[in-house]
């Protein structure tokens, strides 16, 4: 029963790939664009998801790990003419870095004082992003060279400002980070995390080593949200203080929930619900926000689960 | 000796849970400890398997200095506690809640084990839900079973860490007399193989099933012995038996 | 000006930042202490408390005091009649449980914030103080209205205090404060002082936002920095301590009224925001918290 629940999901995921390399073909221009942007938010918000879904972790502090890649890729494009492999490489390995830290340090404390102190890492982040705006330019932000619009990779030579290019190199990499949680929430990382997610005194009663294994999910959710802001900084050529601000935590936060926290494609369907939502609202009113602050209150007071995870305890259980 | 504690002391705010205690306990027994409420044996069994740490004092678990390993260190040390109050993932299967557990002694994958080496997660689940007698659908949502199933299926996920050392807080609270003697012949088939530490209010269970018993009093131990001779001592008749 | 007179200027502009801010983080203070709810939309209640008040007093053109009366009272009122409506519609059915009333906070931040964007427009609005005039140092002259606004702020702590200690409403509050279980055992009706409490706290914030305007203007976006600075003066208060939050508003106050007068003030937020992070990390019980209980 298992193998077969195990393969039908394997399939379904690779259904959404295919689904979504097919959508490039005949989707107009804006909305190929579009959807561009939410593959990478997507990846943002997965990395979100490992902790906040998997773990039980609410880090109000994600922009933060965003805005690191954002900022590692873009900064070391513009100040040090980096080719962009490099660059990009460097980002994942900062966030790596980052997150890790922010991790071993955030996770002595637990439930409301974790979403304060991340909340507060953040915000600290997002200052220093303004801080130093002889180097990032702050609010205003960096436009990306020329130079920095293309990249030559294993011989080939992959023009940046082509959108189909874009769209291939953006759900490439949201079919990586989709083989990877799928693999970290099915093996015994998974079951572990799920475990702390459910009761971590027990968790730590049968053995398990529940700091470290948190500081794992962290580090990958970190890494996770820094590629995504690598891959945003480095496929629109522009760098700003406002990816650093709170309402990209939050961001992560509202896509997860509304596609379901502790579903490995429910950000992924969170990103694309809010993505267009917010972009109606804001064709009508200019507090688009809006629609963000009643759909959170809605969520949270009647459908805790999102979309997925009503779906899963309804009818597919086995969709992971 | 498996278990050995010396001089240990542990207080909360003024109160003394335990006070320089010397305990230990041989491997291959099931040693009960009793005492009235507050006696401390609850403190005790928690500082043994690293819940709490003392204020003062050493505890040496089959031949290492454990005083001061973290709970999730003894645990693979061979130490299992099962909490007086039920705590299990409510939220998933019977059968995660035990493989949680079994997934930890097959990470270990310790030469002694061979089991681990050679069986699977899943099959080393089928066997302690087997031996802990729960025969209900391991699909079901651990929260919504029986509250005498979730008793046991704390015990199976005990018995999935294959420890030397098995701590059964209350084991008994709140089961029917029919569960209790399905519990008492459980823990007869687990001393086969572990030693058992069992902390229990109920009297008649404590000395059908244990070797000794262990009897507490404000954070000290009050007498020690066959459970017949503490049935005739009368410190222990005065102090807690009364005259039940 | 000479560094004396220059260090006084940043005192007393660090003095009116203190008395706003003790304003301000004793409300939400309050509702943690007695809710252990982290109302992260403390700060739109204060954006309202302003942009109410620059209503109101547009609403009374006769004399710029009147309408600011006016203001001092409905505004909180109103204030305070919004928080009771959004705590008995949204926070008492998630049963307070903290990490679902924090999202949910979030989205009452956005929707107050967003609706007094609809209502009142995006631009800095001015209100005119109730009175002008200077108050004469030997050095440099100075707002006597800003003098004023901290002699308020006291009055209003002061007041506050007494309901507290006073009072059976502040007996009540400290009694659910104290132990929720038992309050409602001797028949507190906990459920409807928490409404009260979060109204109350709400009523704080906007009272010192009304006080505030006339030195700075009404925006919709200007709730995030009081939010942040009530942050962190509850934390190093000591989650929950009255008394400590005072004292570490006022500190706080005073420092970064200070340092912003000599440093960036954006480099004084970001290390006041790491450090108290830090504290938050491995000083829990926060520097002044007196430990209660």
């Amino acid at each position: 029963m298992k193998a077969i629940a195990g393969k039908k999901s394997l399939l379904l995921h690779a259904a959404v790939i295919v689904v979504l390399f097919g959508l490039q073909f005949v989707l107009p221009e804006y909305h190929h664009l579009t959807a561009t942007r939410i593959m990478v938010l997507a990846v943002f918000a997965m990395g979100f998801n490992v902790l906040f879904g998997y773990t039980g972790l609410l880090s109000l502090g994600h922009a933060m790990f965003f805005a690191t890649g954002l900022y590692a890729a873009g900064l070391t494009v513009y100040h040090l003419q980096w080719g962009v492999v490099s660059a990009f490489v460097f980002a994942i390995l900062t966030g790596a870095i980052v997150s890790a830290a922010v991790g071993a340090i955030a996770l002595r404390t637990r439930g409301v004082a974790f979403m304060i102190v991340t909340l507060m890492f953040a915000q600290v982040a997002y200052l220093s992003t303004l801080h130093f705006t002889t180097y990032t330019r702050g609010d205003e932000g960096l436009v990306l060279p020329e130079s920095a619009r293309s990249m030559e990779w294993m011989g080939l030579r992959l023009n940046l400002t082509d959108p189909a290019t874009r769209y291939f190199i953006a759900l490439a990499l949201l079919t990586v980070c989709l083989v990877i949680t799928y693999r970290l929430v099915n093996g015994p990382t998974g079951r572990a995390l799920i475990a702390i997610r459910e009761n971590e005194e027990r968790t730590r009663m049968l053995g398990y080593n529940t700091f470290a294994i948190k500081l794992k999910a962290v580090t990958i959710s970190g890494t996770l949200a820094a590629a995504a802001g690598a891959a945003y900084a480095l496929l629109f050529a522009y760098i700003g203080s406002s990816f650093a601000s709170i309402q990209y935590s939050i961001d992560a936060l509202l896509f997860t929930l509304v596609g379901g926290a502790g579903t490995i494609l429910g950000p992924l369907l969170g990103s694309f619900m809010m993505f267009y939502l917010i972009d109606i609202a804001s064709n009508y009113t200019a507090a688009w926000l809006l629609a963000a602050g009643v759909v959170l209150i809605f969520l949270i007071l009647y459908f805790p689960r999102g979309i997925l995870g009503a779906v899963r305890e309804r009818w597919i259980a086995w969709l992971p | 000796m498996l278990v050995e504690t010396r001089n240990l002391s542990r207080s909360f705010g003024g109160l003394q849970a335990v006070r320089s205690l010397d305990f230990s306990m041989d491997a291959g027994e099931v040693r009960s400890i009793i005492g009235p409420n507050g006696a401390g044996k609850t403190t005790l069994a928690s500082l043994i398997s690293g819940r709490l740490s003392p204020d003062k004092g050493s505890i040496r678990f089959s031949g290492k200095e454990v005083t001061s390993l973290p709970a999730w260190q003894r645990v693979r040390l061979g130490i299992a506690y099962t909490f007086q109050i039920t705590s299990i993932y409510p939220a998933l299967s019977v059968f995660e809640n035990v493989a949680i557990a079994a997934q930890l002694r097959m990470q270990l994958r310790q030469p002694s084990d061979a089991a681990s080496l050679t069986r699977s997660v899943d099959e080393i689940v089928v066997e302690c839900l087997g031996r802990a007698g729960l025969s209900i659908d391991p699909r079901q949502k651990a929260g919504e079973t029986a509250y005498g199933h979730q008793r046991l299926l704390e015990i199976a996920m005990g018995l999935a860490l294959r420890p030397l050392l098995l701590i059964l807080d209350e084991p008994t609270q709140g089961l029917s007399d029919g569960e209790t003697e399905v519990f008492k012949s459980l823990i007869r088939e687990i001393r086969q193989s572990t030693t058992i530490l069992l902390i229990e209010h109920n009297v008649p269970v404590v000395t059908s099933l244990s070797d000794r018993i262990t009897v507490m009093n404000q954070g000290a131990i009050l007498a020690e012995g066959a459970p017949d001779e503490i049935q005739r001592n009368e410190a222990v008749q005065t102090a807690y038996l009364g005259r039940v | 000006m000479d560094f004396g007179p220059f260090l006084f200027l940043a005192s007393l502009e660090g003095l009116v930042q203190s008395a706003v801010l003790s304003l301000t983080a004793l409300g939400l203070c309050l509702v943690f202490g007695v809710m252990r709810v982290v109302n992260v939309a403390h700060g739109e209640f204060y954006m309202l408390g302003a942009v109410l008040a620059w209503w109101i007093t547009s609403l009374f053109p006769v004399h710029p005091a009147a309408g600011f009366l006016a203001a001092l009272v409905i505004g909180p009122a109103l204030v305070g009649a919004i928080a009771f409506c959004s705590e008995r519609l949204v926070l008492k059915k998630l049963d307070y449980n903290p990490e679902a009333t924090i999202v949910a906070t979030i989205g009452i931040l956005y929707i107050l914030q967003q609706s007094a964007l609809l209502l009142f427009g995006p631009d800095a609005r001015p209100v005119q103080p109730p009175l002008y005039f200077r108050v004469d140092f030997p050095w440099f002259g100075y707002s006597g209205y800003k003098l004023l606004v901290v002699a308020m702020a006291i009055v209003i702590l002061l007041a506050s205090w007494y309901v507290l200690s006073r009072t059976r409403a502040g007996l009540v509050m400290r009694a659910t404060q104290a132990d929720g279980e038992m309050a409602r055992a001797f028949g507190i009706p906990v459920n409807r002082v928490y409404g009260w409490v979060f109204a109350v706290g709400a009523m704080f914030a906007a009272l010192a936002a009304v006080l505030i305007v006339p030195i700075r203007q009404a925006h919709y976006l200007m709730g995030l920095d009081p939010l942040l600075l009530s942050f962190i003066v509850v934390i190093t208060g000591g989650l929950g301590s009255l008394r400590g939050t005072i004292f570490a508003a006022i500190v706080i106050g005073m420092s970064d009224g200070i340092i912003s007068m000599f440093f960036s003030p954006t480099l004084a937020k970001m290390t006041a925001t790491f450090l108290v992070a830090m504290v938050l990390v491995f000083k829990p019980e926060g520097l002044f918290g007196i430990k209660e209980r």
